[in-house]
């Protein structure tokens, strides 16, 4: 009796062992991808599904300085969650005072994100991982280097062996940061009741005059900041200087029409998100207001979409309260994220 | 009791046999002596001289030159035989940098071939498609310390050469200069007649010679001192001087 049982004993653990990743993942509750109402398909990937223990993994990760040159800084020192993944330093500091090139952005939605950096040139949320972690005047390590470091430590190798049933690894760190990243969905604004759910009495009067300038045809917001992301992500020079130190797109494609152009932001949570522009020259929402109004400084690659236009001051302060309407106060500061 | 560790023995081995359905089938090889190999050799110049990082090299101009890194990503070999049938070798990239003097390619059906071909760089769909993120750590196009991509931008690096430049031979180095290209555009196509018949069991043999003098080629070196994508006209040059620089035999 007692060897059958031992024997009933090894049937069961060889077959647990020989499919230890089947058995673990099934144990896990899976998570669903909510698509909020207004909203496309995201972008997602095969080789990265997300769970809610990978998602846990890449927000430590995303603020642990472990994977920062000198332990200082981490993701989150400069996407910082109370406001909405965004600095209100207009250049943030990097490790040793080193400073960044451009404003950090805010990160929200980023499943819906076609491409990364302000030119455009990283293809996907892996991949754009690699970016801070070693631009010199970032986080300026080696992605190797951090890896290693993750490797020398016990909490991590537990963590990524729960996750991923293997080592901490250049892939495995990457994907575990781009699920955190891809978590972080904001979709609880007065914007998205009144526009995207159909809730007309979302909008006070006043917050509704300032979405009908938005999209008015004289101010023309909409074009570049349209749909439920409230970007179209092309690349526009908006014109805010005469003469471009940072050639925005340019430093991508080498063409002297794309100097000075730069990823149109998504203008989610932007009362949170200041200050505003590439290189967060622009201190509040009024500047930026009055800047479009003005018409730009006349750069060669400015947007033609960018005309000018005249505004009272009743209805700047409208559109400012518009503005504030695409804050989503369950996003901004929220434990979860 | 021997007959029940027997059928139990049994059923241990069916059930792990059964339990796990994705376990890949057994790689069906073919023995070496059925075919033959191709093999890389590779010989880093600086002229004449043997090269090798950390070592002082002067230019025809007079200047000295240090490099501190060397390196470029060798692979997507193809034979070709008469029919212009294409044997490809996946997964042959290799990362070279002064150390590295051989390749084991891989192997290949034993018959006459008409031509080998390779790139110096990486092909484009790899260089499109896929990042160093998306390979294993042990993976020549996974991440490196030193590292081969730009991390603002897809796309590998395809050579990238750094080191120092002492303008005036006076033993102080002035500059220091970095040459990075990548970019499908800037992909170097080797090839080579081989018209040759290839036994079983034989090894072809290709040798590669890299002659790092001939990148400085046409280089104005008090100004000429980067190229990380840009500027295009150093990029250029860069390009038009790795053709000279790689040499097939």
């Amino acid at each position: 009796m007692r060897i059958r049982f031992l024997i009933g004993l090894a049937l069961v653990l060889i077959v647990f062992t020989q499919c230890k990743d089947e058995n673990q993942t099934v144990l896990e509750k899976k998570y669903i991808f909510q698509v909020p109402m207004g909203f496309s398909e995201p972008i997602l990937r095969k080789d990265n599904p997300i769970t809610f223990s990978k998602i846990a993994l890449g927000k430590k990760l995303f603020f642990d300085p472990i994977l920062s040159l000198d332990s200082s800084i981490s993701c989150g020192s400069c996407h910082r969650p109370q406001f909405a993944f965004s600095d209100p330093n207009p250049i943030s500091p990097g490790v040793k005072g080193k400073i960044a090139l451009r404003n950090a952005p805010s990160l929200s939605n980023l499943a819906w994100h076609p491409y990364f950096f302000a030119e455009g040139g990283s293809p996907n949320l892996e991949a754009q991982v690699l970016g801070p972690v070693e631009d010199q005047n970032e986080m300026a390590f080696s992605i190797v280097k951090a890896v290693n470091r993750l490797k020398d430590n016990s909490t991590y190798n537990q963590l990524f062996q729960e996750v991923f049933l293997d080592s901490p690894s250049v892939y495995t760190t990457t994907r575990a940061i781009a699920a955190f990243e891809r978590s972080l969905i904001s979709s609880n604004s007065k914007f998205d009741k009144y526009v995207l759910e159909g809730d007309k009495a979302a909008f006070t009067p006043v917050e509704k005059r300032g979405y009908e300038l938005f999209i008015s045809d004289s101010l023309k917001c909409n074009t570049c900041h349209s749909g439920f992301m409230l970007t179209d992500f092309s690349f526009q020079n908006n014109g805010i200087y005469e003469i471009y130190e940072d050639p925005g797109r340019a430093r991508l494609t080498l063409n002297d029409t794309d100097r000075g152009k730069f990823k149109v932001p998504s203008l989610r949570n932007i009362a949170f998100t200041g200050p505003y522009m590439h290189d967060g020259s622009f201190k509040n929402l009024e500047e930026i207001i009055d800047h479009y109004a003005s018409g730009g400084k006349n750069h060669e690659n400015q947007s033609r979409k960018i005309q000018g236009f005249s505004i009272s001051e009743e209805d700047k302060i409208a559109l400012v309260q518009f503005l504030q309407c695409l804050t989503d106060s369950v996003f901004i500061g929220n434990e979860v994220y | 009791m021997k007959t029940l560790k027997y059928g139990l023995f049994t059923a241990l081995i069916a059930l792990s046999a059964i339990s796990c359905e994705d376990d890949p089938d057994p790689v069906v090889t073919t023995t070496t002596e059925e075919k033959a190999s191709l093999h890389l050799h590779i010989d880093h110049k600086f002229n004449t001289d043997n090269f090798s990082l950390d070592q002082n090299f002067t230019l025809t101009s007079g200047e000295v030159v240090k490099f501190s890194t060397a390196q470029f990503y060798l692979g997507n070999y193809k034979l070709m035989d008469d029919a212009q049938q294409m044997t490809g070798f996946p997964d042959s990239y290799l990362l070279v940098d002064p150390t590295v003097s051989h390749q084991n390619i891989g192997e290949m059906d034993a018959k006459h071939y008409h031509m080998v071909m390779l790139n110096m760089g990486v092909d484009s769909t790899t260089n499109t498609d896929f990042q160093p993120i998306d390979f294993a750590d042990s993976h020549a196009l996974a991440a490196k310390v030193n590292n081969m991509w730009w991390s603002w931008n897809a796309g590998y690096i395809f050579f990238k050469l750094e080191g120092e430049i002492d303008h005036d031979a006076d033993g102080t180095f002035d500059d220091v200069f970095e040459y990075h290209i990548g970019t499908n555009a800037n992909r170097l196509d080797l090839q080579k007649m081989l018209h040759k018949d290839v036994a079983a069991g034989e090894m072809l043999e290709l040798d590669l010679t890299v002659d790092y003098a001939k990148f400085f080629n046409g280089l104005d070196l008090s100004i000429d001192l980067q190229a990380h994508m840009g500027p295009p006209a150093i990029v250029a040059s860069l390009k038009a001087n790795a053709a000279l620089a790689f040499t097939l035999d």
